[in-house]
Order: C-alpha cells, then structure tokens, then sequence
C-alpha cells in the first residue's frame, strides 16, 4: 500500500509538472535497507520522470540521508516525515527549476563570503515552524558553491542533536558557532549573521538575536 | 505517517482584486469564500501553515470535527480552499501602502497590487518579559509544545498560562514529561470546564494557584528552574523546560499606520471585520474581536472576504 494518498500523490504532481530539469537525488542508508525513506522517495520518483534516484548503501548503521542535486550541498538527514516531507520535497522542486527564489540581499550577502558556511537546521516532523528555516538554508546552498546546508531531524540525530544543544526547533547552527532559535525570517536571518560575522567575536557561541536591530 | 506538502512559491507579484495576508483558519477560509465568490486574489501565506491552529495537538471543538489535529484541520482546510480555486504563494508582508484605489502590498521577494485587502496574519505567542526567558529560548525555554515535545520525554517541564491554550498544551505535554507544575496567576483556570477538568484530573499534573513566574534560571546547558512567586512566598522549582502559553501578540507590524490599532496592537474592527480604512478587513487573531477560536476565525475569514466582494460591487455598479 503507497505510503502516499491519492489526494497526495495529485497535488505532488502538480508540483513536479513545474520542474525544467532532471534532480538526482541520493538515498544513503543503512546495510539493512532504505525504509521508510527509501519508500517515499520511491514513490516520488515514480509521479515524474524529473527525478533520477540513487540509492547508496552506508556500511555504518544510521539513519537515512538525503541529498539533493549532485554538488551535494543541499542534504537532508532522517525520514522526511510530515512538514519535514514539504521541506524535501520544496528542495527537489527548487533544484528542477531554474533561478532562485531568495532575495536580492541574501544573493549579494552569499555572493560576497570569503569563508564556507556550513549550516545545520535541526527539526522535528511535527513543527509548523521548521520548514521555513528549512528551506532558506537549502535556498542558501543551492544557489552557492560557498554554502552547504543539512536539515536534521532532531529525533533521529539525538547525538548530533545533544551535541548542539538542542532544545527546541527550529535550531540553525553556521559553522558550530552562530545559532538561530525559532523560524527567522530571511531578512532577519541573513542581516543577522551577516553582521555576527563582521562583529570579528571570536565567541564559541554566538546568538543571532543579539544582533538584531 | 503523516505528509504536509510544500505551499506554491511563485514569488513573481501579482495584481488582483483581493490581497488575503495570513495562513491560517481566517486567512483559508477568506481564500475559500473568495475563490467562490470569483474574486481575483492572492493569498501570502507566510512559512507557517495553518498559523496558531496547525500548533495545537488536538482541537476538540471545531463544529462537525470531533476530534483533529490542528495542523490535520488546517491542511483540511487549504485543500478545500484550493480545490475552490485559491491561490496561494509563500510570502511574508512587509509593507502596505495605499496606491491609487487600491493598495500596493510588499513582501521580501515581490509586490502586489489590490483593490481590497484581508489582513489575517494571527498572531504571535506573547512573552512575559522575565530575567532568563529570552537567554534560555530554545535552551528550555518553548513556545510550542507540538514543535518540541519530543525533547521532554521522561523530563520535568513547566507550563505558564490558565487559557484554553495552556491547558491543552499541557495535556499534550503530560504525555511525554515525567511530571508537569502548571503555573496560573488566577484560582481558577480560564479555560473550557471541560479541558480544565481533564488537567486537574491528571495524575501527573499539579496546579501552583494564584503564582507567577518571575525568572527562569539555567546553566550552559540550558534551563534548570524557575523562581515563582505564590502566596506563600518565592518558591524555586526544578525543572527542564518551560512552556509558556500567556497570550498573544497580534501580528499587526506592516499594517501599523494604514489601519487603526487597539492598545494590545490589534487591528480595531466594527462589524465583526471592518477597519478603519475603506477595502481594508481584518478576521481572526489579529483584531481586536474578543473571543479567539478556530471556529471565530474561520467565520471571520467568510465575512470578511464577503465584505470585500461587496465592497468591490459597489464601486463596479458606481
């Protein structure tokens, strides 16, 4: 039985019928098979044929992961379960389709870095909040070679998670330093870590809201 | 296992008949009405589906629907509005001005240009402005118990608030902490007999009357505590989290100077959903209509889109 409804399955479509390109989007599981996650993107693949799917068996034992698009800077880790599935499938949509939704300013703050931004966004599949920092992250990574961007399901990571002390979701960490609490927007969210980077504190953690105006 | 699909993100602007400002019940339900009635619209919804609805577990009044998660019933909802015709983007207002007849509404990507607008952008969690609540925000500190929950499994958590909000969050929380002190400033709860009934008769809830919370306190790793004050003096709790559910704070910053506001920040209504502006309507959360359900929003949202479709007759026949 899908794991998709029909109901589902039709506005999914819809979605994917805006896709101009072909995404490959890898599957990396444990020894002991793709699961559940392995099944919903089966069934993604299976509504359009704009996504090349490729499953890649870890050695390890962990929870499934996901990447988006072949740089590999757009990944997903967990099973993209509730809104985190709008998170996915909103990151699978964006790199079949051309240009960028962000904002002017966040395209000239990402075009101006000199150091790589790695962000981390931790969620859980039962936060409305979560998918919007989600998805800027990914928005972030895609349109530069500079950003790589993961959204972790909290629940799954529960090491990852604890090691960054997360307590609440959304959560985003740039480079192990800087976090964000709760769902920012992208004006604030940029303009904050923009002038967290350019303050030259050296703090091993930086709060974003401190540099909010 | 559940599926919440992605909302449209067309970002391109639009002109239109009606701008619906708002994602949640007031806003879908004023994209459904709108879509009935033919209206030209466009509904900025920002990243949070569903608004304050789609974050509460379980909603047990909502006519017709016995029991369904808020974010279950909100999802409905959109369906319903979008099988009707709506039309939605992701985008988060920031500005309105009036343009000629009309309206010119900005947001971070686009802009749009209405003849009629519905404001129903919600609102958000208020704060209580205590020493420790800002520091520990998501450290311990939440404002959404449906987002982190699954945190508190096994743990101790606090709960702030006597409303109907309060009460069921803390419900959804009993599930998962290990113990829970709801903290009330009043000797009774506000919230429905029904609800308040179900929280008393928790074995693993207890009840601080007549208390408030006057700091949080914590260490690097997060929260550890709370000071309260009862009528029997400062009290200090241990803890691991605190929710607070001590009311709301309307969502009204783009609209401050184009509409009239209450002291709270609410946008002032007569007539349940007219403002102080000509084709400018607001329902649900973010007016100053005193009771605050799904069911009240969702009415709102059909009044107000009915109110712009009259309002915009009248000026094609004039």
């Amino acid at each position: 039985m899908p794991l998709l409804s029909e109901d589902d399955r039709k506005a999914i479509r819809q979605h994917f019928s805006t896709m101009e390109n072909t995404v490959e989007v890898t599957l990396t599981h444990s020894p002991d098979g793709p699961g559940d996650s392995g099944a919903i993107l089966g069934e993604l693949a299976g509504l359009t044929d704009r996504i090349r799917l490729v499953t890649a068996p870890s050695p390890e034992t962990a929870p499934p992961s996901i990447s988006v698009g072949e740089h590999g800077r757009v990944r997903f880790m967990g099973t993209p379960s509730g809104y985190e599935f709008s998170t996915l499938l909103t990151a699978i949509i964006d790199a079949g389709r051309s240009g960028t939704k962000l904002s002017p300013a966040t395209i000239e703050f990402i075009g101006g870095l000199r150091e790589e931004l790695n962000i981390m966004v931790f969620v859980t599949p039962t936060c409305p909040h979560c998918p919007g920092a989600g998805v800027l992250a990914h928005r972030m990574a895609a349109a530069s070679p500079m950003v790589s961007a993961s959204v972790i399901e909290a629940q799954e990571y529960p090491d990852l998670a604890g090691a960054h002390r997360v307590m609440g979701v959304p959560r985003t960490v740039v480079n192990e330093r800087y976090h964000a609490e709760g769902n920012m927007s992208e004006t604030v969210l940029v303009t904050a870590l923009s002038r967290a980077m350019a303050s030259g504190r050296a703090d091993a953690f930086i709060n974003l809201s401190e540099f909010i105006s | 296992m559940e599926f919440h699909l992605p909302p449209d993100n067309s970002g391109t602007g639009s002109v239109v008949d009606l701008v619906i400002a708002g994602g949640g019940p007031a806003a879908l339900s004023a994209a459904l009405y709108a879509a009935r009635y033919g209206l030209g619209h466009i509904v900025l919804e920002s990243w949070q589906p569903g608004g304050q609805a789609a974050l509460t577990a379980l909603i047990e009044n909502y006519p017709g629907v016995p029991s369904v998660p808020g974010a279950k019933l909100s999802g409905i909802m959109r369906s319903q509005a979008l099988e009707a015709g709506a039309r939605f983007t992701t985008e988060t207002v920031s500005s309105v001005e009036p343009l000629g007849e009309g309206f010119l509404v900005r947001t971070e990507s686009a802009s749009h240009t209405a003849k009629t607008l519905i404001i129903a952008t919600g609102a958000a969690p208020a704060k209580l402005g205590v020493p420790g609540e800002d520091r520990y925000y998501g450290r311990g500190v939440s404002f959404c118990a449906t987002c982190d929950a699954p945190f508190y499994r096994g743990r101790r958590v606090v709960v702030v608030g006597g409303g109907d909000s309060a009460v069921k969050e803390a419900l959804h929380l009993s599930g998962v902490a290990s113990g829970l002190v709801l903290v009330h400033r009043r000797d009774t709860l506000r919230a429905e007999p029904r609800l308040a009934q179900r929280l008393l008769d928790c074995p693993t809830c207890e009840v601080r009357w007549n208390s408030t919370l006057k700091a949080v306190t914590g260490d690097e790793q997060g929260v550890t505590g709370v000071d309260l004050e009862t009528p029997s003096g400062l009290e200090h709790l241990d803890t691991d989290g605190v929710f607070l559910y001590v009311g709301t704070k309307p969502a009204t910053g783009p609209f401050r100077g184009l509409v009239e506001l209450d002291a709270r920040g609410a946008v002032l209504t007569r007539n349940i959903v007219e403002t102080s502006r000509p084709g400018v309507y607001a329902a649900g959360d973010v007016t100053s209509n005193g009771f605050r359900q799904v069911v009240t929003a969702a009415s709102d949202g059909a009044r107000a889109a009915w109110a712009a479709f009259e309002y915009l007759e009248d000026r094609r026949q004039n």
